[in-house]
């Protein structure tokens, strides 16, 4: 029994071990990877789809599924671009694009409680007409300005205290936020209920629909709000900057939910994940591998870790 | 070895984290004998038998299947012996139909690939008509009824002609007839030799069906003996170590002439009930008593805002209720509802452990500002309420899976998530007693007719007529979606009320 116990515990904390022993390993093979500076870089390069993961926390608790944040983050980083591109104001373009963010949750939500659609089909749809509408914008490029404004830079580029980098600060604000109000509120209770057994949620007065759609539209908004740190850090975005953050950060929802709770998707599990994918690619590149190595390894050490998981819930037989 | 003997467990032990939930059993089932295994919730009784069909493995001890040494490691072992069991829980595949879940790992083919839908609907059909049951089948099994698919399960296990037949708690959501179904079943398997395990907390039943009798009680084995050689109270006695003296409290007319719930003309958008007419008093336990089938059920979640309502109205406490009112406005003005279907419509299996299955009742009460939930709080509120003397839910860890909870235990813990609630007034009741042993059902009944004494009013759906007329102040006779008729507890007369339901 003492023996099960502890090996329980290893495997709920897999991710932070895995973390760490291959930070030691990159620290020996690399003098670089340990600085200061390469740690903020990590956190910095893993904001934008840090905020994306956290958002789609909330709908895959739900017990839903968004493949369309991807588009949102797209239109949020083109739009930015455009408008600033047109002299607007930042902050005007701002409340714009998580207005029109806001505006995509609620289409999801509408598609998937109100039509019925499942929302793993429904939203590849809202993916693939937001994603026309971007392209059209961007005239099927690439959008980029160098004439922009102090505070349009802010979001993406400003140094708080002259070291941390502006994403980090977002990150760990909606990290917080999130946190709190999934894993502490009743309000994040009602999630978990829903995405557990809707039915049964709806008998114990939750209203599961209406959570559903709130998991839509806080994903929404957060999706926007990366955008607006896209289009901020790199002053330019492609019409689909948006799609190559679309499955890591799914994946970390996933591979977060190992974290902890056997198997059940959570805040802090999904940050963990975040910081387990960035640290690779950073400590890969920093050893001079290549994309292609740090994939392989992602994808072995993704299945390892379910299976480990998986191994986990057997034994209780 | 005798050839007579179909099943011999040998000093089978089953150890789970925390519990010892089999300990040293010992038994043998001779063919063409009904063994009826007893006892109270997590006494043991699912286990042992699930390790029969090798769903579970023991930890220790061996298992003898006609006079052979076997090992099953999973249930398609045991199959391939002929062994076949009903699961307390109903596992049945949603969108598969009737005839489809019957025929499920033995479907008629047409040449060597093809299914033959045809053949396998007639083949279904002939069952049915064989053993004199009447469920649909050709419908998807997730639109039948709780006790529909229960007669599917137990039709689909004793279709395929079985050595073993294994039934755990098979009747708890039967109806009087088709547990007469049921047992000339048993009966008619009996003679060809099969040998049958029944689990059941109906001790008549034991009494009418079985030949012997094996009675468990934490895990061990009390006693085997023959049907006869024990009556109602030593059968209480063996299994919970002490004495129930009777099986209902006394019921204490402490109704109020206030109305806690009324319901005028109402029929539902889905024209299953019409026209009902009916009301609780506060302070009243009124029983609504049909057929399975008969709409008791869909006339609570109409009242329940679950179901729309086509015409008709419901009041609270005197109280117009809104149409298009939800669960959650019900539960903010103390009206509850306990469903039937605890596996569908209770429980939180995914996300949630038991001490988070509890207080999701109890949010509101555990929580401050912002809605954050205290831990503390939580806590407290789970060893209080699992604690209390009529309930005694057994676990072994607050953050265990409902599932690993015994099945009686499981519904404790459903009652428990509503019954102690601060601003209760009215108790919607759907076979509230599912599954639960005699020890603590006497005890929910108990806190049934305390809770009216303070004033509730109560509305219990049971197709257990003893546990309504042992109980309520009133009755109403549901047929066909209709009040048949109403009755006060001087009028209780058996025969007059099953004549009205048929
Ligand atoms: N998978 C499991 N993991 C941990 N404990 C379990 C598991 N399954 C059963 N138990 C425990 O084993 C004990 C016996 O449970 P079992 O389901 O056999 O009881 P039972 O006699 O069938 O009760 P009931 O009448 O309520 O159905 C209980 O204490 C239960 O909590
Ligand atoms: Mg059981």
């Amino acid at each position: 029994m003492k023996h099960n116990a502890i090996v329980d515990t290893l495997r709920r904390w897999i991710l932070p071990i895995i973390i760490l022993v291959m930070g030691t390993v990159f620290a020996i093979l690399s003098p670089t990877f340990l600085k200061t500076q390469n740690l903020l870089n990590i956190l910095n390069q893993t904001a934008i789809m840090s905020i994306m993961a956290i958002g789609a926390t909330f709908v895959i608790v739900a017990g839903e599924m968004d493949l369309s944040f991807s588009s949102t983050a797209s239109i949020s980083a083109v739009l930015c671009l455009t408008l600033a591109i047109k002299g607007q104001n930042a902050l005007l373009s701002w409340v714009i694009v998580l207005l029109i963010g806001l505006a995509i949750g609620f289409f999801n939500a509408f598609i998937v409680v109100k039509l019925k659609i499942p929302s793993m089909l429904g939203t590849i749809g809202t993916q693939i007409l937001v994603g026309g509408i971007v392209a059209w914008i961007a005239n099927g490029g690439t959008v980029w300005t160098s004439r922009f404004g102090t505070l349009f830079a802010i979001p993406g580029r400003a140094l708080v205290f002259g070291f941390l980098p502006f994403p980090v600060v977002i990150l760990a604000a909606v990290f917080a936020v999130c946190l709190v109000v999934l894993e502490k509120t009743v309000l994040g209770r009602h999630f978990y209920a829903v995405g557990g057994n809707a039915r049964a949620a709806d008998h114990a007065g939750i209203n599961a629909s209406q959570i559903k759609a709130l998991s839509f539209v806080a994903l929404g908004v957060l999706a926007a709000l990366s955008g607006i740190v896209i289009a901020s850090k790199f002053a330019s975005s492609t019409c689909n900057v948006g799609s190559g953050y679309l499955f890591p950060a799914i994946i970390a929802v996933y591979l977060g939910s190992i974290f902890l709770k056997d198997g059940v998707p959570n805040m802090w599990g999904t940050m963990v994940a975040c910081l387990f994918l960035q640290e690779l690619s950073n400590g890969f590149s920093l050893i001079g591998l290549k994309y292609w190595h740090e994939d392989t390894t992602q994808g072995i050490v993704m299945i390892l870790a379910i299976a480990m998981q998986m191994a986990g819930k057997r034994r209780k037989k | 070895m005798s050839q007579a003997v179909a099943l011999e467990l040998r000093g089978i032990t089953k150890r789970f984290p925390g519990v010892v939930a089999n300990e040293d059993i010992h038994m043998v089932i001779e063919k063409g004998e009904i063994r009826a295994i007893m006892g109270e919730n997590g006494a043991g009784k699912s286990t042992l038998c699930n390790m029969i069909t090798g769903l579970l493995s023991p930890t220790e001890g061996e298992l003898l299947f006609e006079g052979r040494k076997r090992e099953f490691h999973h249930p398609k072992d045991a199959l391939a012996a002929g062994i076949r069991m009903v699961y307390q829980e109903r596992n049945l595949i949603e969108y598969l139909t009737g005839a489809q879940s019957i025929c499920l790992g033995l479907e008629d083919r047409k040449g060597r690939f093809f299914v033959d839908e045809k053949r396998m609907l007639e083949r279904a059909v002939a069952i049915c008509q064989e053993i004199g049951a009447d469920v649909p089948l050709n419908v998807p099994v997730e639109y039948l009824s709780v006790a529909q698919q229960q007669m599917i399960e137990i039709i689909r296990a004793v279709a395929h002609d079985p050595r073993l037949l294994i039934l755990d708690e098979p009747t708890a959501s039967l109806g009087s007839a088709e547990v007469k179904i049921l047992f000339s079943v048993m009966r008619k398997l009996k003679e060809k030799g099969v040998a049958i395990v029944i689990i059941t907390h109906k001790i008549d039943e034991v009494f009418e069906i079985a030949d012997t009798i094996t009675i468990l009680r934490n895990g061990r084995l009390v006693d085997t003996v023959k049907n006869g050689d024990i009556d109602r109270m030593d059968a209480v006695r063996m299994m919970l170590g002490r004495d129930v003296s009777s099986q209902f409290p006394e019921v204490v007319n402490t109704a109020k002439k206030e109305k806690a719930l009324e319901v005028r003309n109402l029929t539902d958008v889905g024209k299953r009930v019409s026209h009902i007419n009916l009301n609780v008093c506060q302070g009243e336990v009124v029983g609504l008593y049909g057929l399975l089938g008969s709409g008791r059920t869909e006339i609570l979640e109409s009242i329940y805002g679950l179901r729309g309502i086509l015409e008709g109205e419901v009041f609270l406490h005197g109280e117009i209720c809104p149409p298009g009112k939800r669960s959650g406005d019900m539960i903010k003005k103390g009206v509850f509802l306990i469903p039937e279907d605890r596996r569908h419509l209770s429980i939180f299996r995914e996300f949630f452990t038991i001490r988070e299955n509890l207080s999701i009742g109890y949010l509101d009460q555990i929580s401050g500002f912002l809605g954050m939930i205290s831990r503390k709080k939580e806590r407290k509120l789970f060893r209080d309420i699992t604690s209390r003397e009529e309930l005694r839910v057994k676990y072994a860890r607050e953050n265990q899976d409902i599932e690993e909870l015994s099945g009686g235990n499981q519904q404790k813990l459903v009652l428990g998530r509503w019954i102690y609630r601060k601003n209760l007034e009215l108790l919607l009741l759907d076979e509230p007693t599912h599954g639960i042993d005699v020890g603590v059902k006497y005890d929910i009944y108990v806190l049934i007719r305390k809770m009216a004494a303070r004033g509730k009013g109560i509305l219990v759906v049971s197709s257990e007529l003893p546990e309504l007329t042992g109980i309520c102040d009133r009755l109403y006779i549901i047929k066909d979606g209709q009040i048949k008729g109403e009755l006060s507890r001087r009028e209780f007369e058996n025969e007059k009320i099953l004549e009205m339901v048929l």
